[in-house]
């Protein structure tokens, strides 16, 4: 009898426990006199992105006036210096309210250690659930719960090509209703037909990552099914050697001094005439629309053939951190961005597109709208970025920039470099197992 | 009387015993820190202090990148005797120069106060094989054959990182060298002049052989900046192409922060400081006896 009393308890509290919690995180985000410290760290700091996390941040000002928001931006293309700075911090108890992070494996190192919330409680609160993609949701996830909750999504499998080149050279304007080997093909024709100087293809990996990002999006423009056993760890050297043959044909149409650029310089040749066509995520957008180029007059964009179908997922999310200041200011933070409204501010200014469904794609500009349309779409699969922290055990992304940035410079040794990856990818764990076929 | 005396020179070291507490916790503390955690199981962002033995240091003589790293950062001792020469040089001319040494002074110490970011993206520019300035000049002068794939290139990188830290360097060692010119006692120039002694003469007999300690100090300096090379590297190259260069602290950086190990990251920062307290202490001891005489 007691035991049977003890179990109803038991149960009692078990099913109490989302009520009580709800409640909780209802009295913490309605609170709009709440005081104390906001810091949150980011890596927006260039023109848009930092307007973006701006308008989000004065957005929370405006509903918790009484809180003190500190925003913390660590210059560095893709958050490596904020990487840096956040692990210290956080190792040394000494963290940030929230700071960002992409969502996915990039998370697993702080999650790995005990050092972060789980978000379940915001998801559940802001009814996140029915508005986001399930694989951006899955992406969100470690071990069946959410630890980040994102704020803008771009997309990482666009070709982007100067319109004006191919006018002047008498060339139709390339799209994504081709397979890969014709993109190449035509790749080849277009080259032709360019003067001394000026290359088809486009490739500035000063930073080594711009080079993965152009690899992994060749990878499952091959074939899906080799993505997905790289990102769990499974791949073989054989099956990587049709990517890594797919991406020194890409080699073959860029300049020879490619590692001399970033991507943005790189971004640059397009705008000056001097490269025709660029594989990069579409933060490139924001780059052409700041410099004057309009969509559609300048620039044009479409999926990385082979991927048509597919949308690579950069996944840009904020974390909480256990041992920051003022936790309950986190979750007001993370319940705040997510809103409708914020989401109307931020992305648009910052180019990305919002992981929440309910948010109009009227908001956006033609480019973005027609990315959104695609994320929202029922057919469309998305899979986690490599290069972007999602996808793969950081170990590997850092190993993998390397062995990619050097194949980039010396494509002759694709067997070599297949077995390199082996290497790198064979003594990692990888926990997390993708479904994304 | 006693307690007002005692209380004076409490007062009077306090300065001294605060700046001596604040060195030894966030130097050598820190120091004795980093040794524990690469002798720790610490691996991920949860501290882990349990005595792991040495498997670190036995990985690291494995691992063929360590030893890539410490031939690179071994590399750029090369930079010492370069350096040397060309700031000696550039000290003589402008010890020679008079009235105009102010201004060239200035210029040539420009490069030292730029700091490393700004100039590893300006020299980043000016390698640009396709467009940077070098290249573009080199072919204009019709020396195409002279052109080169610089900081892009796997044989290339390393000189490439030289040549862009000699230029940075050299203005400074000239000037230690510049100091040391002009602390030499006029009245020896003085006799060696009425000796007769020829301006190349009185440079290799009579100043040349009193610059001892400005050789020590630029050696000591530039040796330490080889060492611990990061961020002229880190902005030039990102330790690329490929791993082509890598110096250990580029090593210590992506194991550290870009793959949270921070045992193997503390084993690998542990050699590294071996090596700086092998040139620091001989400098010091050296320095001492001098300072004694």
């Amino acid at each position: 009898m007691k035991r049977g009393m003890a179990v109803s308890i038991a149960l009692a509290i078990a099913l109490l426990a989302p009520v009580v919690l709800s409640q909780d995180i209802k009295s913490i985000v309605e609170n709009v006199n709440a005081t104390g410290q906001l810091e949150v760290v980011h890596w927006w700091t260039a023109g848009g992105e930092k307007e973006g996390i701006n308008e989000a941040l004065n957005y929370f000002s405006r509903i918790y006036p009484k809180v003190r928001v500190i925003s913390g931006p660590i210059a560095g293309g893709a958050g490596t210096n904020l990487k840096q700075v956040v692990k210290t911090r956080v190792v040394a108890g000494n963290a940030p309210e929230s700071f960002q992070c992409h969502a996915g494996y990039e998370m697993y190192p702080y999650y790995e250690g005990d050092l972060l919330y789980n978000c379940d409680d915001v998801w559940s609160y802001m009814g996140l659930e029915s508005v986001t993609p399930d694989m951006i949701e899955e992406i969100c996830k470690i071990d069946g719960h959410y630890y980040c909750v994102p704020i803008g999504i771009h997309r990482t499998n666009v070709v982007f090509y100067n319109k004006g080149l191919f006018e002047a050279y008498g060339v139709e304007e390339p799209s994504s209703n081709m397979t890969l080997e014709e993109f190449f093909d035509f790749a080849a024709e277009l080259q032709e037909k360019l003067p001394e100087g000026v290359r088809a293809l486009g490739l500035g990996d000063r930073n080594n990552w711009e080079a993965t990002h152009i690899f992994e999006t060749l990878m499952l423009a091959e074939n899906p099914r080799t993505y997905e056993k790289f990102i769990n760890g499974k791949v073989t050297a054989k099956e990587l050697v049709p990517a890594l043959e797919a991406f020194q044909e890409y080699l073959g149409y860029v300049a020879p001094d490619h590692r001399a650029r970033t991507w943005d310089e790189e971004c640059g040749m397009i705008m000056q005439g001097k490269v025709a066509m660029l594989i990069h995520g579409d933060w490139a957008k924001g780059y052409f629309t700041a410099n004057g180029w309009e969509y559609g007059k300048d620039f044009g964009a479409f999926v990385v053939p082979g991927t048509e179908g597919w949308f690579g997922a950069s996944t840009d999310a904020f974390v909480r951190p256990k041992s920051s200041v003022n936790h309950e200011n986190a979750i007001r933070w993370q319940a705040t961005y997510v809103t409708l409204d914020a989401q109307k501010v931020f992305n648009p200014a910052k180019g990305s597109i919002s992981p929440y469904t309910h948010v109009p794609t009227t908001i956006y500009d033609e480019y973005s709208r027609e990315a959104a349309e695609d994320l929202y779409s029922r057919d469309i699969k998305i899979y986690p970025s490599i290069t972007h922290g999602s996808g793969s055990p950081e170990q590997v992304l850092s190993q993998l920039n390397v062995i990619i940035g050097d194949f980039a410079q010396n494509p002759q040794n694709v067997q070599g470099t297949a077995n390199s990856i082996i290497n790198a990818i064979k003594y990692v764990e990888h926990p997390v197992q993708w479904d994304i076929i | 009387m006693g307690y007002n005396l005692r209380a004076k020179s409490v007062l009077e070291f306090l300065p001294f015993i605060v700046a001596i507490a604040l060195a030894f916790y966030f130097i050598y503390v820190a120091i004795g820190w980093n040794v524990i955690v690469s002798i720790s199981k610490w691996a991920g962002l949860r501290p882990d202090y349990s005595f792991s033995g040495f498997q670190q240091y036995a990985r690291m003589v494995d691992d063929p990148l360590f030893w890539k790293s410490l031939t690179n950062t071994f590399f750029l001792f090369l930079m010492m005797p370069l350096c040397m020469l060309l700031g000696l040089l550039i000290a003589i001319l402008l010890d020679l120069c008079g009235k105009g040494a102010g201004i060239f002074r200035n210029i040539l110490l420009l490069p030292f106060a730029l700091s490393f970011v700004v100039t590893g993206t300006l020299w980043a520019w000016m390698y640009a094989p396709s467009n940077g300035v070098i290249n573009t000049m080199l072919r204009a002068f019709g020396l195409e054959s002279l052109t080169s794939m610089w900081h892009t290139g796997e044989g290339t990188v390393m000189w490439s990182i030289l040549l862009a830290l000699i230029w940075q360097f050299s203005g400074y060692t000239a000037l230690i060298f510049l100091a040391g010119i002009k602390s030499v006692d006029e009245d020896v120039i003085g006799a060696a002049k009425v000796d007769g002694a020829s301006t190349f003469q009185m440079y290799r007999r009579v100043v040349l052989p009193q610059l001892g300690p400005s050789v020590l100090t630029n050696f000591v300096i530039l040796m330490l900046f080889s060492l611990k090379a990061f961020d002229f590297i880190w902005v030039l190259t990102s330790g690329g192409p490929g791993t082509a260069s890598h110096t250990l602290a580029i090593l210590i950086y992506r194991v550290l922060f870009e793959q949270t190990q921070f045992a193997y990251g503390s084993a690998i920062s542990v050699i590294l400081l071996l090596i700086v307290l092998a040139i620091v202490v001989p400098y010091m001891y050296f320095s001492y006896r001098s300072a004694e005489r």
